[in-house]
């Protein structure tokens, strides 16, 4: 009882913080946005050590074979940042949902799975105060400065288990996606000057292809591979084609080890932003990105027939977009658990990620606290 | 049921997050440097034939409507006088219970409200009032001022500065108004004001339409139990239109006026009054694919010699609502939207001259919104006081040298480019 009490406690007051806890975004939002890493929330917990291995997480098409049977999960998430530049601060906060799939079994050894999630979210918004001169009049406004939006990654995937410990997998990839931006400026002086207000729409349209491969050499260890080849992307505004680049290519590696109810995984990954290139402005030039993660998953004390986890994970990553010129950093350590619920035919999942984005050379510090949940559903 | 406590708190986490979630998008720290996507260039441009109309509209407000009735004498640059109608006049009256036809007078006033701010005399101001009924149409100047004659005097009273106050009353002889009410059909007064000093004096009452209440009293009895009877305002004629017949239950009349046209200049104020009407004619570039930020109709004021040319004068620039299809620039200019609405009002001293800006950005953001077939793109430029407010102000016209003429100072922005990082 008092476990479940404390946990309780725990979920109420992190709920109570991200409401009333308030982020910024612009650090880790530049150029086309920020990529939440298409992990499920147990990865997420693990500091995605577990993409590679991760049925839920739309990395590796292989790993679907894991699932063996139908489901579907759907996955939330608050984020709260806070941004320290120039002597400022401010915080804003986000909501998303990042992730969702669906799968269903083929035969005894094959699994197919649909997935929407999140590539690149451009989400934010800026409110700055400033002066302008106009015929030498010297006027304050405010302008506000809005994104909502992401570019998305549909992914229809399969899997096959050639043997019992080799599953092999594929997948075909969609990225379309909306972003819908709004400027406002108001002048102090309403009556002479006019507020200006503006808006856009861009849409995006790509496609993909992804491989991967599980392989568990040992009862204890299994080794994931998996790449996609980004395929072209369109930019358009307004219905007119503006630019045309690839979507963005990956590969990455990861190793799990399981032990008596212990999993500890580790994972790299390479994302080849830089064949985004061209699809906005020199502003928003893309640069490949590495992403490591490491991340436990521990059998914690016993709750009636069920066992409770307890996760943690450390992350550390290069963020696709410069600010300011300069590389943004993020480190991340994160924490979670999850519980099943309806005699094992639904699974609740929760995890929390503290983050920290920096830019050398650049005056600016970015925080966030990010929370989500996921449920699954297996009849 | 503790793994039951656990989904539990689980479940609940997840509910109240999305219950109490709500964006919060807006930060405001590390622009401009971590916002380099806003780049707003907004551009000048200073439109020298913009003007497709501007002209010197006269018959505003329309006879009757103005808010205030000027009653001057100001030597040879203005002699205005107002005229009031009282057709409906109390003709009996009760003693002890019964009801009288009214045989004797006594204490015939008239009780008019002043607008303090009008009054201008340094002596002695004698305030006459004229008997001004006749059977024909006396609306007109040139049949309502020869009505102010000796033989029809029928009151006044000579005020000294300090009892020039808020509220005038200005003894009737007696015997005129018992004329009036027993004598032949119609019995009405129409009474017609007049001022005299031996210096420039002036006074401006204010009208029904202003808020005013002018009434006409008088005691039909010695007998201290009957009270003296009160007559307001009203007009019964003309019978065949009832707006004008309200309107004419006081009016202006101005028998002699120095500042009466502007020429080929722009006039706004003045007895009898003026307005400018501008009408634009803006490239559409401009209004309908920009976004305007700032626009400023410049007019070179000309230093104007009218009557109270040292008092200011406040001008409302207001937004026409005329129809494009109607041509009649004389009826355009009195559809107006309210003062004050789209663009400020401003204050302008006569005698002075040089270039006066009006800042009406929200005229042309009104019009970029009906677009350029409904309504006319005009403006009209009027005196705060108009109809009853002797000051003028000029401003050069499109047909002044090229340096004088209006112009329109915009400032504005293309398109912002922010879609695409």
């Amino acid at each position: 009882m008092r476990p479940s009490f404390i946990c309780f406690a725990a979920v109420c007051a992190t709920v109570v913080l991200s409401s009333h806890a308030m982020a910024q975004g612009t650090l880790s939002s530049q150029g086309f946005g920020y990529p939440p890493g298409q992990l499920s929330v147990f990865s997420r917990a693990l500091g995605g050590g577990t993409a590679e291995t991760d049925a839920f997480s739309p990395i590796n098409p292989a790993a679907l074979g894991i699932l063996r049977r139908g489901g579907i999960y759907l996955q939330t998430e608050q984020e709260n940042r806070s941004i320290e530049a120039g002597g400022s601060s401010s915080s804003t906060r986000a909501f998303r949902f990042p992730l969702f799939f669906a799968g269903m079994p083929v035969g005894s050894r094959g699994m197919l799975g649909v997935s929407f999630s999140t590539v690149l979210d451009r989400t934010w918004g800026t409110e700055s105060r400033d002066i302008q001169v106009i015929d030498n009049d010297s006027v304050a406004f405010t302008e506000r400065f809005r994104s909502e939006g992401a570019l998305n990654d549909v992914r229809l995937a399969g899997s096959w288990a050639l043997r019992d410990n080799i599953i092999v997998g594929a997948g075909v990839h969609l990225f379309p996606g909306e972003n819908r931006l709004t400027i406002s400026r108001e002048y102090d002086d309403s009556l002479s000057f006019a507020p200006l207000r503006d808006s856009a729409n861009v849409n995006y349209f790509g496609s993909g292809v992804s491989g991967g491969v599980l392989w568990r050499p040992i009862r204890t260890v299994t080794i994931g591979a998996s790449g996609r080849l980004g395929g072209k992307l369109k930019l358009r505004e307004s219905d007119t084609l503006r630019t045309t680049a690839d979507a963005p290519s990956r590969w990455g590696v990861g190793v799990r080890y399981d032990e008596a109810g212990t999993t500890v995984a580790f994972r790299a990954d390479r994302t080849l932003w830089s064949k985004m290139g061209g699809l906005g402005s020199t502003r928003a030039t893309p640069q490949d990105a590495w992403d490591f993660g490491l991340g436990a998953d521990l059998l914690g004390p016993s709750i009636g027939d069920s066992h409770l986890s307890l996760r943690a994970g450390a992350r550390r990553r290069t963020l696709p977009f410069l600010a300011d010129g300069e590389s943004v950093r993020e480190t991340a350590f994160s924490f979670g658990t999850g519980a099943p619920l309806a005699r094992g035919r639904a699974t609740l999942d929760f995890f929390g990620e503290y983050a920290t984005r920096k830019a050398s050379g650049v005056d600016a510090t970015e925080h966030s606290w990010t929370f989500g949940f996921g449920l699954t559903v297996r009849p | 049921m503790r793994n039951r406590l656990w989904a539990m708190a689980l479940l609940t986490g997840l509910v109240s997050t999305i219950v109490a979630c709500r964006e919060d998008l807006n930060g405001t720290a590390g622009c401009p440097a971590l916002c380099p996507e806003q780049n707003i260039v907004a551009r000048d441009t200073m439109l020298q034939t913009f003007v497709a109309v501007d002209t010197t509209v006269l018959g505003y407000p329309a006879i009757g409507t103005e808010s205030g009735l000027l009653v001057a004498s100001r030597g040879d640059t203005l002699d205005a006088r107002a005229v009031m109608r009282f057709d409906t006049l109390a003709q009996r009256f009760t003693r002890g219970g019964v009801d009288s036809a009214i045989y004797a007078l006594d204490s015939s006033t008239v009780t008019v409200t002043l607008d303090t701010t009008g009054t201008k005399a340094t002596q002695p101001v004698t305030v006459e009032v004229y008997d001004v009924d006749t059977a024909v149409v006396d609306t007109a100047t040139g049949a309502g001022i020869p009505l102010f004659r000796p033989e029809r005097l029928i009151g006044g009273k000579t005020y000294a500065l300090t009892e020039l106050k808020d509220t005038l009353r200005i003894p009737l002889q007696n015997a005129k108004v018992l004329a009036k009410l027993r004598g032949d059909a119609p019995r009405r007064l129409r009474l017609g004001f007049k001022v005299q000093s031996s210096a420039s004096a002036q006074i401006r009452i204010i009208s029904r339409e202003g808020g005013g209440a002018p009434t006409v009293s008088y005691d039909p009895s010695p007998d201290t139990a009957v009270k003296a009877l009160v007559n307001s305002e009203a007009s019964l004629t003309p019978t065949d239109n009832p707006t004008l017949r309200s309107d004419l239950t006081d009016y202006q009349l101005v028998a002699a006026s120095r500042s009466t046209s502007a020429g080929n200049l722009l006039g706004v104020g003045g007895l009898p009054a003026q307005r400018t009407y501008l009408r634009f004619d803006i490239p559409s570039r401009l209004i309908d694919s920009s976004t305007v930020l700032r626009a400023t109709l410049l007019l070179t004021q000309v230093s104007a010699s009218s009557v109270d040319a040292s008092d200011s004068l406040t001008i409302y620039p207001q937004v026409v609502r005329a129809a494009v299809s109607l041509t009649d620039v004389g009826r355009s200019a009195g559809i107006l939207n309210p003062a004050k609405l789209e663009i400020d009002s401003l204050r302008l001293l006569p005698t002075q001259s040089g270039e006066r800006a009006i800042e009406m950005v929200g005229a042309l953001r009104e019009w970029k919104v009906i677009g350029s077939t409904a309504l006319q793109r005009a403006i009209v430029l009027r005196s705060s006081k108009e109809g009853s407010s002797a000051g003028a102000v000029l401003f050069y016209s499109s047909e002044a040298a090229p340096a004088l003429r209006p112009r329109l100072r915009i400032t504005y922005v293309n398109q912002v480019d922010f879609g695409v990082p």
